[in-house]
Parts: structure tokens; C-alpha cells; sequence
């Protein structure tokens, strides 16, 4: 009965899987379908007091339609069962959240152009959260402003285009689209996502295809390494300005503790999640003070350091300085070093930073700039 | 379990293994709810170059050889068995049972199921890491769904299993 069209349907989705590693896609595809339409069978069966067991296949055939890429049928599914069965809590969200994702995507569609299957979720917590997810615009303007430029940043790794280092904007600024979400209640939580403009395809299907759901994908992927294993962040980039880029920019997206103690990215499609703390952000950082040291051994003479504490009032990207007002209200100019990069200190105006600096003749070069704590 | 995923998941883990350890190695298994550790040996051959040339991509080979050990564990201390591998949005990697539920039954029965999220780590810093890892696990399974679920963490650098229930 239901065990006997469940087994089989499990069977037809690992031959799927070996279709698709064989590279036959088409064949994988035509499987995924049976066994979708195996598992709609087997959940008919289950008995109606099992309402777990029936959320949870449910879920499962709705999840082979996904697979498939067949999302109306997905959609169509998880409408029929949530109209006509009582199911656990956790099933009905699974299930309201496929309709709600496919009729985005539909929505996008419709204009052309094509949206992220796996956005990710990111939610703050800490001091500056009020009661019902209220919090300081300034401090979700500068986590959505860093989120941003991350995005751009995958990105242009995702399509293996060189390391951006001069002022200029992202390639992919007129492709792709970061998209936010409505916050829900309870922390502040948005889900970020990207978007893809239907006219650039043509522009960079010379080099690679966007696929906004790699570039998803990708992004989590790459958070969770910083968080998890910082030693080896390098090797799972493989591109050591990248990497170097990604250590700076997680570095500041993590919490300094004060408004913020934590920022938890997940991914609703696979449920994984990864969180950053103050602590994460200080393990990055010994990282790169570790790299100045090193690189500083290597230098004839040893230059001056300077430490300096304000609020970053000004950035000139052409001219490559920065002004930093102290607490006394004097300004401090700085020149931009090698390691500070516009788009990870740019969402920092305004906002208390510390400068690690050395003196260079007449000038004073910034060679760190980070959201002081 | 099917007998080529089975195999399958065991090649990961010795492959895993292999990088840090020889064989025999001693697991030491810990259960959040309980105070007293448990040591299991574990006896695995050691990985030929072709096995190791399939499981190239640490992340497979660590998430795989993380099902084997989690699985494996659950089952010699807690005699539990696989149900069934979950799908993508059904919030956690196994659905498992006591071995004496898999009775007989023509239909599905999910009911007492728990639900098991399994994550592995190829290196391990500190213990601390091992349990923030299952402590987010925990959480993320707590919030994946309904009825009772766990969390296993394998670190297969520091040759440690951990659980927690949900």
C-alpha cells in the first residue's frame, strides 16, 4: 500500500540521482516526475489519523515536483493538500512556502526576468532589536548596505571575473538585482535574494550564465566557512583576493556585540543555517592582523603605526582618501592602503570606525578600517 | 537503507577518517541529556587512492561520512534504525526508529519518528566548536518541524560524535 509506493518512489529518485551524475538530465528529470506522481500516490493511502506521516510525505512528493522543475505542479499539489487535510504546523508552512516562492518567481517572470530559488534568510538579534522586530534604521541600513555589496562581490567570483580593485562599480550591477523581503516578526528578520535582469543575459553569456541560485548558494556557502573554519576559508574561494576581499567584508557584516549579538543566515530551501557572532568577527580579524604582520616582515624599514578613533565622515573614491572626525570634532585625512576596499568600508560612513594606519612620509595611509565596537 | 547508499555513505566516512587517523580509531560518543561519555572502536579499512579520488569534494565526502558514523552510532547505542532518507524541504537528513517499531505495516507510519539532522566537520578547532555546531543543529531541527528530532555532529579531526535532542 503507501510503503509499497513510497519505497518505490524513493527507488525512482536515487535512479534519478544517477541519472543526473551520468549527465543524462533529461532522463533524471522523466524520473523525478514518476516518482513526484508515486509519492502524491503513496500520501493518498496513509491513513488520516497519521497526520505527521502524512505532512511529511506530503512534503516529500511536493519537494520531487521542485526537483523536477516542475514548480506549477509543486504548487498545484501543495494548494490541494493544504485546502483538504489538517496537518502538522511545520508541514503547512513547508507547503505555504512553495506557493508563496512560486508565485514570486511567477511575478518576475512576468517581467522578464528570473529570481533566486534559493534566497537566504538573515536575521538580527541583539540590544537594538525592540519589542515586535522595531529596530534603528541606521543599523539595518548598514547590515542591507554590507549584504549588497556582498552579493556583488559573489557574484563576480560565481562568473570567475577578476578581482576588482579600482573605484569602479560591479560589473553585474546592471544584471543583477538584490532583492529584500518583508521582515517578519520576532527578530528582525528579511530574506535577501537576487534578481536577474532579462536584457543583460545576452551581455554575459559570453563569459558564464548568471544562475541567481548559485550565486545564493554560493553566499551562504561561503559565510558559513568564514564562521565555521576561517583557516580555510582560502581554500574553499580559491582566489586569494577574493579571499582576502570576503575576510574584510565578513569581518564587518559579523555583530560587534554592542546593537548587535547576532546575525543568522539560512537557507530555507536546504534548512541549513550559520550564525555570526562578535566572535566570529574577531577570529576574521586576528586572521588579517596575522597577514599585515607577516607582510609587514617583508618590508626594509618598518613604518610608523598610527591608531585612530572617529566617526567616518567622508570617502573620496576617485582622490582614494578617507576623513575621520575624532571625538573632539578635528578632522583626520587618511589615504586608502591596499587592504581597505571601498565597497566594505563604504556602507561605514557615519558610523564610529577604527583606522589601523601607517605613516608614509607626510601621509597617513588607513591599511584597516572596521565598524568600531 | 539500501545496501549501495550504505556502502556508499561507509566509503565517505573511511575516506574522512583517513585523513586524520588509522585504523582502529576510538570514537568518543557524548549525549547532551547525559552526563557519561561513551568510547566506541571502530575498525574501518583504509582508503585506496580510487576511493579517495571519487570522494574528492571534502564537502560530499564530509557530509556522507557524517551520515555513516551518526547512523552507525544510533544504532549500536541507541538501537535505532533508519526510516528513511528526508527530502530537501522537509527539514532535517533522517527520519529514524526503534528498531523494534519497524513492524510490519502496509502504510507509512511517521508518528514516532525522530526526525535526526546530521553535520560533519573534516577539522575541528575545539570542543567549544563541536558544540556550537550541535547546538545550532538543534536548533535548526527544533524549528524544522514537528515532533521528536535530534541533532548528531561528527568531528572527524578530533574523533568526536555529539548528540542533543530537540
Amino acid at each position: 500500500m503507501s510503503v509499497e509506493l513510497h519505497d518505490r518512489a524513493m527507488q525512482v529518485a536515487a535512479d534519478a540521482g544517477e541519472r543526473a551524475r551520468a549527465g543524462d538530465a533529461e532522463g533524471s528529470r522523466a524520473l523525478l516526475v514518476e516518482a513526484a506522481n508515486l509519492e502524491a500516490q503513496a500520501y493518498e493511502l496513509i491513513p488520516g489519523e497519521r497526520r505527521r506521516t502524512r505532512g511529511a510525505i506530503a512534503v516529500s512528493a511536493v519537494s520531487l515536483w521542485l526537483q523536477a522543475g516542475d514548480e506549477r505542479m509543486a504548487a498545484a499539489l501543495a494548494a490541494r493538500v493544504l485546502a483538504a487535510d489538517d496537518l502538522p504546523e511545520a508541514a503547512r508552512t513547508e507547503l505555504v512556502n512553495v506557493i508563496v516562492d512560486t508565485q514570486r518567481r511567477r511575478q518576475a517572470a512576468s517581467s522578464g526576468r528570473v529570481s533566486a530559488l534559493g534566497s537566504f534568510e538573515v536575521a538580527l538579534r541583539g540590544p537594538d532589536i525592540r519589542v515586535a522586530g522595531a529596530v534603528p534604521l541606521e543599523t539595518v541600513l548598514l547590515k542591507m548596505d554590507q549584504f549588497r555589496n556582498y552579493i556583488f562581490r559573489v557574484g563576480e567570483l560565481v562568473l570567475q571575473l577578476p578581482f576588482r580593485t579600482s573605484r569602479a562599480a560591479s560589473e553585474l550591477a546592471d544584471s543583477i538585482v538584490p532583492i529584500v523581503s518583508p521582515a517578519t516578526i520576532g527578530s528582525y528578520r528579511f530574506e535577501l535574494g537576487v534578481e536577474l535582469l532579462p536584457e543583460q543575459l545576452t551581455l554575459v553569456s559570453e563569459r558564464r550564465r548568471i544562475d541567481p541560485d548559485e550565486i545564493a548558494a554560493r553566499a551562504f556557502e561561503i559565510i558559513d566557512e568564514a564562521v565555521t573554519s576561517p583557516d580555510t576559508l582560502g581554500e574553499r574561494v580559491r582566489e586569494p583576493l577574493y579571499t582576502d576581499w570576503f575576510t574584510r567584508s565578513i569581518r564587518g557584516l559579523a555583530p560587534t556585540g554592542k546593537g548587535l549579538n547576532e546575525i543568522e543566515v539560512s537557507r530555507p530551501a536546504t534548512r541549513s543555517s550559520t550564525k555570526l557572532l562578535p566572535e566570529s568577527g574577531k577570529q576574521l580579524d586576528r586572521l588579517i592582523q596575522a597577514a599585515r604582520r607577516a607582510a609587514r616582515k617583508d618590508l626594509a624599514s618598518q613604518p610608523q603605526e598610527v591608531e585612530a578613533l572617529g566617526k567616518l565622515r567622508a570617502v573620496h573614491l576617485d582622490k582614494g582618501w578617507v576623513v575621520v572626525v575624532d571625538e573632539r570634532g578635528a578632522e583626520h585625512q587618511f589615504d586608502i592602503g591596499a587592504g581597505v576596499f571601498d565597497d566594505v568600508i563604504g556602507p561605514l560612513v557615519n558610523h564610529r570606525v577604527k583606522i589601523a594606519a601607517t605613516r608614509e612620509g607626510r601621509n597617513l595611509v588607513a591599511q584597516d578600517i572596521v565598524e568600531a565596537e | 537503507m539500501s545496501a549501495n547508499v550504505c556502502r556508499s555513505q561507509a566509503e565517505a566516512a573511511t575516506v574522512c577518517l583517513g585523513r586524520h587517523h588509522t585504523s582502529p580509531t576510538r570514537l568518543d560518543v557524548s549525549f547532551w541529556e547525559s552526563t557519561d561519555g561513551q568510547a566506541l572502536q571502530l575498525e574501518w579499512p583504509m582508503p585506496d587512492d580510487r576511493a579517495r579520488a571519487s570522494w574528492l569534494n571534502r564537502d560530499d565526502a564530509t557530509r556522507d561520512g557524517a551520515y555513516a558514523i551518526v547512523l552507525s552510532v544510533l544504532e549500536v547505542t541507541r538501537g535505532l534504525l533508519p526510516l528513511s532518507r528526508t527530502m530537501t524541504r522537509s527539514g532535517a537528513d533522517w527520519w529514524v526508529v526503534p528498531a523494534d517499531r519497524l513492524a510490519a505495516d502496509s502504510h507509512l507510519n511517521y508518528e514516532d519518528a525522530i526526525r535526526v539532522e546530521v553535520s560533519g566537520m573534516d577539522r575541528c578547532r575545539s570542543e567549544g566548536a563541536l558544540l556550537g555546531r550541535l547546538q545550532d543543529k538543534t536548533e535548526q531541527v527544533r524549528r524544522g518541524g514537528d515532533g521528536p528530532a535530534m541533532a548528531g555532529v561528527v568531528a572527524f579531526e578530533t574523533r568526536r560524535v555529539a548528540f542533543r535532542s530537540a
